[in-house]
């Protein structure tokens, strides 16, 4: 900046400096000028006393002619002084000649006193034979003379008059010239002053500016820059390429900008690493979490199912004996009856309900009781077609579209086949049954990862958010007829097998069990032994 | 940077211009006011119109601001017109001294008190001069005074020497007593220059004046000495003697004197003789002048009662 204002005022100066040499100038030659104008002035004064002097010096001589005087003095002085100022003249215009320093001026005045040198000349003459006619006249007593002296004198003292009126005349005019000529230097140099002034102010102001924005830009663009920084763009460089303080304050600023967009970007990597972490962590939490959550579903669905189970063996073992005594009773008295017997019809209704009865107390000897389970390599497709041929010709199957995708390659597991196939006769039955008006069972088998999926989906009625929790409960059913053990069941040999039952349902467009057998480790080598031979499934 | 520097150079090498611009015109002209000593006393020195006033006055002028600086009065020169007027500008007090021609001084002496100061030597060594008689070459006029009878004389005046008394007395010894009917016409021209310059124009056919002027003016004009030529001389007489009235303090006078006679010795004093074309004053006295006397008493002049005509 300091430079800015140097090169400002070193520029205003300069101007100032030029203006004012310039009206020196002028002023020298307004001085030089006036100077010829007062020699002018002074050789007119001169003109006009010779003028005086040569008409003096006639009147004295009348005077003395004509007897009024006998003093010369006066006469010979008027004379002495013409001569005197005669001899002045050429002096005073050599002068002017000194005081010009332009040679064009210069060679015009020469000029000029070059033609006044004659009437000079012409003058001296004359004044030289008038002082010789007056010398004469004044003391001569010849009257023939004197008359003709008389003359000459007379005649020659106004020749002298009327060159004298010439030169001054020329003088007057020169003086004029001169004159106007100073004027217009005098104009010239007022409106170069006026112009100097405009123009420095102009110019100044133009500094001004040049400045003020010099500082002012580079200073907004450090701030524009600063307050980037301050809403966090680290991109922002301040473009300020001036050599001066605030050059060198932009460069320190953009330096420091850098440092701070690379420690920005090393704090992003770090914050991006700690979501990583934070993620992984949160997911590794929720996985727990649920794992957690289903262990304990888990425990407490194997404890209610082991309590339950030991009531039911309980309760069963006391209710079947009287339910079979019933049942014999009924049956006993109804093949008694006469078939018009009006309440022969009650007692069966009575049998059917006792059989009912007794089959309930069954299921819950057969939930309860430890099933045997005997796992061996079994084909899940062939389960799953087993257990279609059992339900296909069922009057309910009629309306409904079964549509199979199973893998031809799905890998056998070891699994208890009976136990399977009830799995999937509960879930297909259920699915049917949520197809009252037909319909379409999807089934679907596939390899996935460590195990076998199988996929039964129906697009029945679908089952409600709250309801899709209960179903695995013991004796939680919506169906008139149901016990609402089957899915228990189900979901518990699954369990058995180390797998899992998924539901998806919506409501109005049906819904969707998952179920996943896991590939046991003797299965993996079984499954290498059998990759080595030609695959015959269904 | 480089602009910079420009600029700043620039700047002050416009500046220094400048300067220098201004203070070229320095005041060159300084007015040397020189004050004049302011004399009361005044001493009139009167001139005799012998050749052109004009001449007399640029000739005497040194010697009167010669004598204002030594005597410390402010000595005046006072051109007279005519030869006849001196006596009465001694008579009426109107002149304190004057330089006399020899024979004005002669009469004047005889009828005023005058006392001679001094006159001057001329380079050379001639304090005296002649009268001379002279004719232009081609006037058919000689020696022989006869030629000259029924011709236009130019003479200078009736009170000078060399303008009068010389020719009258001259042909009173040729045996012309009459010498006023002797020629056609006589031309009182008032000056010796005029007497001379009326020959030369042919105004006149012979003239008489001082020799001293006309060797003056023939070497200032060589025409006049190819066509004039010297028919008579004179014997000497004194220069034009300044002479003082006689009542004037004798301090002045004599203060005068010595100045004169000594101012050959300063160097404003050779200045002032330089002009005369003198080299110093020597002292006159009255003694010197009677053979003048007695040229005047042989054409029957009494000095004491001499009339002159004098037309002013």
């Amino acid at each position: 900046m300091k430079r800015k204002l140097i090169l400002g005022l070193g520029l205003a100066l300069l101007i100032f400096a030029i203006s004012a040499m310039v009206v020196v100038k002028n002023l020298d030659n307004i001085v030089a000028n006036q100077r010829l104008i007062n020699e002018q002035d002074i050789i007119i004064g001169k003109y006009n006393e010779m003028l005086f002097e040569m008409k003096g010096a006639q009147a004295e001589l009348y005077r003395h002619q004509a007897g009024y005087t006998r003093n010369i003095d006066d006469l010979v002085n008027y004379i002495e002084a013409f001569d005197e100022n005669m001899e002045f003249l050429p002096r005073q215009y050599s002068s002017h000649l000194n005081d010009i320093a332009c040679m064009q001026c210069h060679s015009k005045i020469k000029e000029r006193l070059s033609s006044l040198t004659g009437i000079f000349s012409e003058i001296k003459m004359h004044i030289k034979d008038y002082k010789r006619d007056v010398s004469i006249l004044i003391t001569t007593d010849d009257s023939g003379q004197i008359k003709v002296l008389e003359d000459a004198a007379t005649k020659r003292g106004n020749t002298i008059i009327e060159l004298l009126e010439k030169v001054r005349h020329a003088a007057d005019k020169m003086r004029e010239e001169i004159k106007n000529k100073r004027n217009i230097l005098i104009r010239r140099s007022r409106a170069v002053i006026f112009i100097a002034i405009f123009f420095t102010i102009v110019f100044s102001f133009l500094i001004f500016i040049a400045v003020i924005r010099g500082i002012t830009t580079p200073i907004n663009s450090l701030i524009k820059g600063i307050q980037n920084i301050a809403s966090g763009d680290f991109t922002q460089r301040v473009d300020v390429n001036t050599k001066d303080e605030i050059g060198f304050m932009a460069k320190a600023f953009n330096d420091m900008t850098e440092k701070l967009s690379s420690m920005n970007k090393e704090k992003d990597r770090l914050l991006h690493t700690l979501q990583g972490f934070n993620e992984e962590l949160e997911k590794k939490v929720k996985e727990a979490t649920e794992k957690l959550r289903l262990t304990q579903e888990n425990m407490v669905r194997a404890e209610t199912l082991a309590a339950i189970g030991t009531l039911a063996a309980g309760v069963s073992h006391e209710i079947s004996t009287p339910l079979n005594t019933i049942i014999g009773f009924v049956q006993l008295t109804i093949s008694e009856m006469d078939d018009s017997n009006p309440i022969k019809g009650d007692l069966k209704v009575i049998e059917q309900e006792a059989v009912r009865c007794k089959r309930i107390v069954q299921g819950l000897l057969n939930f309860a009781k430890p099933q045997r389970h005997e796992e061996r390599l079994t084909d899940i497709n062939n389960i799953i077609n087993e257990t279609l041929l059992l339900i296909e010709y069922q009057p309910s199957m009629k309306k409904i579209v079964i549509k199979k995708n199973m893998d031809s390659k799905l890998v056998p597991i070891e699994a208890d086949h009976l136990q399977l196939k009830q799995v999937f006769l509960n879930i297909i039955l259920n699915a049917v049954q949520a197809m009252p008006e037909g319909g379409e069972l999807k089934i679907t088998t596939r390899n996935v990862n460590k195990g076998v999926e199988v996929a039964i989906s129906d697009t029945g009625i679908g089952i409600p958010e709250e309801e899709r929790k209960k179903i695995f409960q013991p004796f939680y059913t919506t169906k008139k007829d149901g016990t609402g053990l089957g899915l228990s069941i189900s979901y518990g040999i699954i369990k058995e097998h180390g797998g899992e039952i998924y539901v998806e349902s919506e409501i109005g467009r049906g819904s969707k069990f998952r179920v996943f057998i896991p590939i046991k480790s003797s299965d993996k080598l079984l499954n290498q032994a059998q990759s080595d031979r030609p695959h015959n499934h269904a | 940077m480089g602009f910079i520097k420009v600029t700043t150079y620039g700047a002050a090498l416009s500046l220094a211009c400048l300067l220098g611009v201004s203070c070229d015109n320095k005041a060159k002209d300084t007015n040397k006011v020189e004050l004049k000593n302011i004399r009361e006393t005044t001493l009139t020195i009167a001139i005799l119109p012998e050749q052109n006033v004009f001449e007399q006055k640029k000739r005497y002028k040194p010697l009167a601001e010669y004598l204002s600086n030594t005597l410390n009065v402010n000595v005046k020169i006072k051109l007279l017109d005519s030869y006849g007027s001196i006596y009465d500008e001694i008579k009426n007090k109107t002149i304190d001294a004057a330089f006399f021609g020899s024979f004005n001084y002669v009469l004047t002496r005889a009828r005023a008190d005058i006392e001679p100061i001094a006159r001057p030597v001329e380079i050379g060594g001639n304090s005296n001069y002649k009268g001379i008689i002279f004719t232009r070459k081609d006037s058919g006029l000689n020696r022989d005074i006869r030629t000259w009878k029924g011709k236009r004389i130019s003479l200078v005046h009736e009170v000078t020497t060399a303008g009068y008394i010389f020719p009258r007395w001259y042909l009173k010894r040729h045996g012309v007593d009459n010498f006023e009917n002797y020629f056609r016409r006589i031309i009182f021209s008032g000056s010796h220059d005029a007497a001379i310059l009326a020959v030369f124009k042919g105004q006149a056919d012979i003239g008489a004046a001082k020799d001293l002027i006309f060797k003056k003016l023939l070497s200032e004009n060589p025409a006049i000495r190819d066509e004039i030529v010297v028919l008579a001389e004179s014997i000497s007489v004194p220069s034009n003697s300044l002479c003082v009235r006689g009542d004037l303090k004798n301090n002045i006078k004599s203060s005068l004197k010595k100045t004169l006679l000594t101012m050959h010795n300063t160097s404003n004093g050779k200045t002032a003789l330089a002009s005369l074309n003198a080299e110093r004053f020597i002292e006159t006295s009255g003694s010197e002048f009677d053979e003048l006397r007695e040229m005047a008493r042989d054409i029957d002049i009494n000095i004491r009662t001499y009339q002159f005509r004098d037309s002013r």
